[in-house]
């Protein structure tokens, strides 16, 4: 009785370790998994949805952020990216979610570099599924991390 | 038989045989087995999407070598998934232009150093026009089956070999 105690005990302290020494990795994650949701749109939503979503991702970008989309377009400015995504609000509706998510933060865990694949499902092609890798930069501020960079990696080069 | 055997009822024996510890035993290693072999050697893959057709239908399950290209090169006409960020998400496509080639599409045929590329496998043609491009020494073209699409939606181009995951077999 007296060793399963210890045990218990142990294996808690174990996880609570475990759960504080990724503690930053997994507030980028979620800080990332909460922007890519905020992205997508359930079409025709109302009004309060849209600015409640628009709220969302505002509070996950920097007042600095760069966002370079797929095919090299460059969006300079948090306006400048919630412009655009309001303007695929008004598109057939989508959703968001990333996979294959590496983070690596830095040591004095102030920034994060991250990789993931942003799965795109629903838009124009309502049955199919797709992928898209990015490379994120975040940065801790006050105590918030913040998306300063999203790129779009080309798994495949097109020709010109 | 022993007395043991004897007096344990009949369904136990059937649903966990003689011993439940070693019948766990064996099960929790026949998994970690699988996992690994799923993971390094033979993964199940889900096709997405209508660019591999009519060779691969949306929502096929595919078998994933990931061993193919630790011994030997990717070849013309190999069907291959591609990574994109991990390896969860794959692109799949046909191998069609080797490193150092040139190729083009001119009327929906591939060309490759100038000569049309034979393709059995595309019953789905369409009228592609696509410039003239040169892989580097560790680029591959990749393209799907259905040219059908409409070349803007449809996912192709080159390849780095360090992208090329394994190659698909049923």
């Amino acid at each position: 009785m007296r060793w399963t105690r210890i045990v218990v005990v142990l294996a808690a302290a174990a996880g609570i370790a475990w759960w504080w020494s990724g503690g930053q990795e997994q507030r980028v994650r979620a800080r990332l998994d909460e922007a890519a949701a905020a992205v997508g749109t359930a079409g025709g939503e109302a009004e309060i949805a849209r600015v409640t979503r628009a709220a969302t991702l505002a509070r996950s970008l920097a007042k600095d952020v760069v966002l370079v989309a797929p095919g090299g377009r460059t969006l300079e400015g948090r306006d400048a990216v919630l412009g655009a995504a309001s303007r695929l609000a008004s598109a057939s509706p989508f959703t968001i979610r990333l996979a294959d998510v590496e983070v690596n933060v830095t040591d004095d865990e102030r920034r994060a570099m991250v990789t993931a694949t942003a799965l795109v499902e629903g838009g124009s092609d309502p049955q199919g599924v797709d992928g898209q890798e990015f490379r994120f930069e975040l940065r801790r501020h006050d105590g918030d991390w913040l998306i300063t960079r999203a790129e779009a990696v080309a798994a495949l080069e097109r020709p010109d | 038989m022993s007395d043991d055997c004897r007096r344990r009822p009949r369904w136990r024996t059937v649903l966990y045989g003689r011993s439940l510890r070693r019948t766990l035993l064996r099960a929790a290693l026949a998994g970690a087995v699988l996992v690994l072999v799923s993971r390094t050697v033979l993964t199940p893959v889900r096709a997405i999407g209508i660019s591999m057709r009519p060779t691969y239908r949306d929502g096929q399950f595919l078998l994933l070598n990931r061993v193919a290209y630790r011994i030997g090169a990717p070849r013309r006409g190999d069907v291959v998934a591609i990574r994109i960020a991990g390896g969860r998400a794959l692109l799949i496509k046909r191998v069609v232009a080797m490193p150092g080639e040139r190729v083009s599409i001119a009327g929906g045929v591939i060309h490759v150093n100038g000569t049309a590329l034979d393709e059995p496998y595309v019953s789905l043609s369409g009228t592609w026009e696509v410039g003239a491009t040169q892989l580097a020494g560790d680029e591959y073209f990749v393209v799907g089956d259905n040219r059908s699409m409409p070349v803007r939606s449809h996912d192709f181009g080159r390849a780095r070999r360090d992208r090329i995951e394994g190659r698909l077999v049923f």
